[in-house]
C-alpha cells in the first residue's frame, strides 16, 4: 500500500509540519503555561515519585518522555518542548498511514496529515508540554497497528497493545479504545468461527493485560514511595473520586476559566478564545485557543457519510472507526467535570480522516481532476498558513484577523 | 505455526504482567525505612515532629496521629512573606531592611513596620531585575534559576494583577533572592517549612508518611464527625471518615476503638495536650497488647511521668 510516491509524500508531510512546529519553539526562554507545573513535578516525580506541583491524579508516562526530552536535549527551551514538537511532526505521518490503511485511497492520507498539520489547536500544543499531543501520537499508532491486524496484514497484535498501554499510561480517557479495541478483535474471532479459548485469551493478553501492565509500570515511582498494590487501587479510586468532583471554580488560571468548558460545540460551532498580548500600532501579538471551523464542523456530516459508506459496502473497518470516534467522543459529553477545549485534541485523528474523507468521496463523485485535487491541497496549505502566526503568538496585522475575532471571543 | 505465535506472545505478555506485579510490590515494601532500634523522642511542640522524622531518614511510613487536629495546612505563599517571629531582636528586621535600602532597592520606611515594608518590596513582581542591576554577575541556585525562567511572563507586571499561583511563585523567588544575597541578615524561611499547622502536609508531600490513621479524642467525636459530614470529598463509612490531602495520601479519621490491626511497624505521633492520663495509659496499652507496634515513637505536649516511665518500659522490652 505505501508505494514510493506515497512514502514522497509522507516525507513531505512530516518535513512541513516539523517546519510549523519547530519553527521558533525556543523563542520564550521562560515557563510558559503548564510548563511551570509540568517540568518541576516530572523531576520530582522521576526522581521521588512525588506529582508536585502537578496534580496527583493523571496517569503519569508524561513525565517520563518530558524527562527523556531534556536528558536528550537539555534542560532549556527546547529540552522542555521537543518531545511535543517530535510527537506532533511524526503524528501527521502516523495518521497518514492510519488514513491509507482504512480507506486504501492515497488522496485521503494526504489530505488527512496535511489537515493535521497545519491544525491550528494541533500545532499550538505542538509547542507545549502538555500529554495529550504524545497521547494521540500514540493513539494513531494503535490505530494502525489494530487495523493491519485486523485486516490481516500483520498476525500480531502485540504493537497495536504496545502503543495503547502508552496512551493508557498518559490519559485514563483512552480506556475507552481499550474496551472497543478488545470488543472489536472479539467480534471479529467469533465472525470468523475461531471463538477458542486461546484465541480470545490471546487477545485479551494483547489489548488489555499488556496496556495495563505498562499503566501500572509508569507508576513504579509513585511505589517508591512505599506504596503496596492494594494501596494502588485505592488510590486509583481516589484519583477518579477526585477527578469527578473538579468543577470550574477549582482552576486557577482566569482564562480556562472564562474559556468553553463544555465539549458539545466542538464541533457545531467557531470555538476561538483568547485576547491581545501586546499591541504595536496595527500589529497585534495574540494568545488564541481555537479550533479549525471549516474542518472541526465537517466531522459530524462527515462522521454520518462514512457510517453510509460502511453500512453499503458493508466496511467494517469504516464502522470501526466511527463507532470508536462517536464512543471516545460519548465519554467525554456525559463527564460531569468541566473539560475545555484542548482535551479536544485526542479528536484530531477522527476529525482529520472524517473530513478528509468526506471531502475526497465528495470531489470524486464530482469527477474532479487531479488539477482540482492540488487546488483543494493548496486551500487547505493556505489557509493554515493565514492562522499559523496567530496560534503561534507572531505579531500579526490585526485587521487581517478581526473577521476570525468575530467568530469566537477575543479581546483585542 | 500461528497457533504457536500465539501461545508464545500470550505467555510472554502474562509474564510481564506478573513480573510487574511481583517487582512493585517488592519496590515499593523495599523503600519503607525501618529502624534498627525502636525509638521514642520527646519533643517540645508538634512543629518539631517533622524534623524528627527526617533525621531519622523516615520514609514512606503508615503514621497514627493521636491529636486532635491533623497539621495538614497546605503550604502557601504565607511561607515566603515575612514575619516578625523569624527576626532574633526586634531591631534585626530593622537593620536588614536599612542594609537592602544601602545597597540601593527600592525601600518604602514611612509606615514604620520593618517587617511590612520587607513584604512589600518582596511583593514586588520586578524585584528580580532590579537584584539584576545591584548585584551584577550575581549567582542564584538551581531552584532559584528556575523560578526565574517560571516567572519571566509575568515579571514586571502589577502584583496585583497576579493570579494566585504566580504571586506565590514571585513571593517565593524574591524570598529565595534575599536569603541567597545576604544569608547572614535575612531569616531562613523558606527551608524552615514545617510548623505545626503544615508538618504532616510536608511529611506527605515528601513522601515521609504514605497513609495516615488520625485518632481523635472521643470527647471531640461528635465536633469532628459533624465538621468532617459538610465535606464534600470526604467520606464516611459509619465510624470512620476517610479523605485524601496532597499527593493523594489518604487521611483515615477514627476513634481509638477503631483502629484497625497493621501489619507493618508503623511512625506513632502524640500530641499530649489533648488527651487526659487515662487515654494516654490506653494508647501505651495498645504498644503492650501489640495491638500497634512501631519503630517510631515522637510525644509532644504534656505526659505524665507515669505515662512516659510506662512507654519507656515498653520500648526498654
Amino acid at each position: 500500500m505505501l508505494d514510493r510516491s506515497n512514502i514522497g509524500i509522507l516525507i513531505v508531510v512530516v518535513a512541513f509540519s516539523f517546519a510549523l512546529r519547530f519553527w521558533g519553539v525556543g523563542d520564550a526562554k521562560y515557563f510558559v503555561g503548564d510548563e511551570s507545573m509540568d517540568i518541576p513535578a516530572s523531576e520530582n516525580y522521576v526522581a521521588a515519585g512525588q506529582f508536585t506541583p502537578e496534580f496527583w491524579f493523571h496517569p503519569p508516562l508524561n513525565y517520563f518522555l518530558l524527562q527523556g526530552s531534556m536528558k536528550t536535549f537539555g534542560d532549556n527551551p527546547y529540552g522542555w518542548r521537543m518531545k511535543n514538537v517530535l510527537a506532533g511532526s511524526l503524528s501527521a505521518a502516523a495518521l497518514f498511514l492510519l488514513a491509507l490503511e482504512l480507506c486504501a485511497d492515497a488522496r485521503v492520507a494526504c489530505a488527512a496529515s496535511m489537515l493535521l498539520a497545519i491544525d491550528p489547536l494541533h500545532v499550538f500544543m505542538s509547542r507545549t508540554v502538555l500529554v495529550e499531543v504524545s497521547a494521540v501520537f500514540f493513539c494513531t499508532l494503535c490505530l494502525y497497528f489494530s487495523l493491519r491486524y485486523f485486516r490481516g496484514s500483520t498476525r500480531s497484535p502485540v504493537p497495536a497493545g504496545f502503543f495503547l498501554g502508552l496512551c493508557v499510561a498518559s490519559r485514563w480517557y483512552y480506556l475507552v479504545c481499550v474496551i472497543c479495541l478488545f470488543a472489536f478483535a472479539v467480534f471479529k474471532t467469533f465472525q470468523e468461527k475461531r471463538w477458542r479459548w486461546l484465541n480470545i485469551g490471546h487477545l485479551f493478553s494483547a489489548w488489555v493485560l499488556l496496556p495495563l501492565g505498562m499503566y501500572l509500570l509508569a507508576f513504579a515511582p509513585w511505589f517508591s514511595r512505599g506504596h503496596t498494590l492494594s494501596e494502588f487501587l485505592q488510590m486509583q479510586l481516589d484519583a477518579y473520586r477526585e477527578l469527578q468532583s473538579l468543577d470550574l471554580q477549582w482552576f486557577a488560571s482566569d482564562f480556562l476559566r472564562s474559556s468553553p468548558s463544555s465539549p458539545w460545540g466542538w464541533f457545531l460551532r467557531p470555538l476561538i478564545d483568547g485576547g491581545l498580548v501586546r499591541r504595536d500600532g496595527g500589529l497585534g501579538q495574540f494568545f488564541v485557543f481555537m479550533n479549525d471551523p471549516p474542518v472541526w464542523l465537517l466531522t459530524f456530516p462527515a462522521a454520518v457519510f462514512m457510517g453510509h459508506r460502511a453500512w453499503k459496502e458493508r466496511n467494517r473497518s469504516l464502522a470501526g472507526f466511527v463507532i470508536l470516534f462517536l464512543a471516545m467522543y460519548g465519554q467525554f459529553v456525559v463527564v460531569r467535570r468541566p473539560i475545555f477545549l484542548y482535551s479536544s485534541v485526542t479528536f484530531l485523528p477522527f476529525v482529520c480522516i472524517l473530513a478528509a474523507f468526506l471531502v475526497v468521496s465528495l470531489m470524486e463523485r464530482w469527477r474532479a481532476s487531479a488539477w482540482h485535487y492540488g487546488v483543494a491541497m493548496g486551500a487547505i496549505a493556505s489557509w493554515g498558513l493565514y492562522l499559523y502566526p496567530l496560534v503561534t503568538g507572531r505579531f500579526v496585522p490585526v485587521s487581517l484577523y478581526v473577521p476570525l475575532f468575530a467568530m469566537g471571543n477575543v479581546h483585542f | 505455526m500461528h497457533r504457536q505465535r500465539e501461545i508464545i506472545e500470550s505467555s510472554v505478555i502474562v509474564l510481564f504482567f506478573v513480573l510487574t506485579l511481583f517487582f512493585l510490590s517488592y519496590y515499593g515494601r523495599n523503600h519503607v525505612s525501618r529502624l534498627q532500634h525502636p525509638e521514642i523522642r520527646l519533643l517540645a511542640d508538634p512543629g518539631a515532629v517533622f524534623n524528627a522524622w527526617a533525621t531519622a531518614g523516615i520514609h514512606g511510613k503508615v503514621l497514627l496521629l493521636f491529636d486532635r487536629r491533623l497539621g495538614a495546612q497546605p503550604v502557601d505563599q504565607g511561607l515566603s512573606t515575612f514575619s516578625a517571629s523569624e527576626f532574633k531582636n526586634a531591631s534585626d528586621a530593622g537593620l536588614f531592611l536599612a542594609a537592602l535600602g544601602n545597597d540601593g532597592f527600592p525601600i518604602d520606611t514611612k509606615g514604620g513596620d520593618a517587617v511590612a515594608a520587607l513584604n512589600a518590596l518582596i511583593s514586588s513582581s520586578n524585584l528580580y531585575d532590579t537584584w539584576r542591576s545591584i548585584h551584577k554577575g550575581g549567582e542564584l541556585s538551581a531552584e532559584a534559576r528556575k523560578l526565574v525562567r517560571n516567572t519571566g511572563r509575568f515579571r514586571g507586571r502589577d502584583f496585583g494583577t497576579l493570579d494566585d499561583r504566580q504571586k506565590s511563585d514571585v513571593l517565593r523567588l524574591n524570598r529565595m533572592i534575599l536569603e541567597e544575597t545576604y544569608p547572614d541578615k535575612c531569616p531562613k524561611g523558606l527551608a524552615n517549612i514545617a510548623s505545626a499547622e503544615n508538618y504532616v502536609y510536608v511529611a506527605a508531600q515528601k513522601g515521609v508518611v504514605r497513609t495516615i490513621y488520625h485518632i481523635v479524642p472521643d470527647g471531640a467525636w461528635s465536633e469532628v464527625s459533624r465538621v468532617l459530614s459538610g465535606y464534600k470529598m470526604v467520606t464516611s463509612s459509619g465510624e470512620t471518615f476517610r479523605m485524601v490531602i496532597v499527593e493523594g495520601v489518604p487521611v483515615v479519621i477514627m476513634r481509638m476503638k477503631d483502629i484497625p490491626r497493621l501489619k507493618e511497624k508503623v511512625l506513632v505521633n502524640i500530641n499530649g495536650d489533648y488527651w487526659s492520663d487515662r487515654e494516654m495509659a490506653e494508647i501505651i496499652g495498645l504498644f503492650h497488647r501489640n495491638a500497634v507496634e512501631a519503630d517510631l515513637v515522637t510525644v509532644s505536649g504534656r505526659l505524665s511521668a507515669e505515662n512516659l516511665a510506662d512507654l519507656k518500659a515498653q520500648y526498654a522490652r
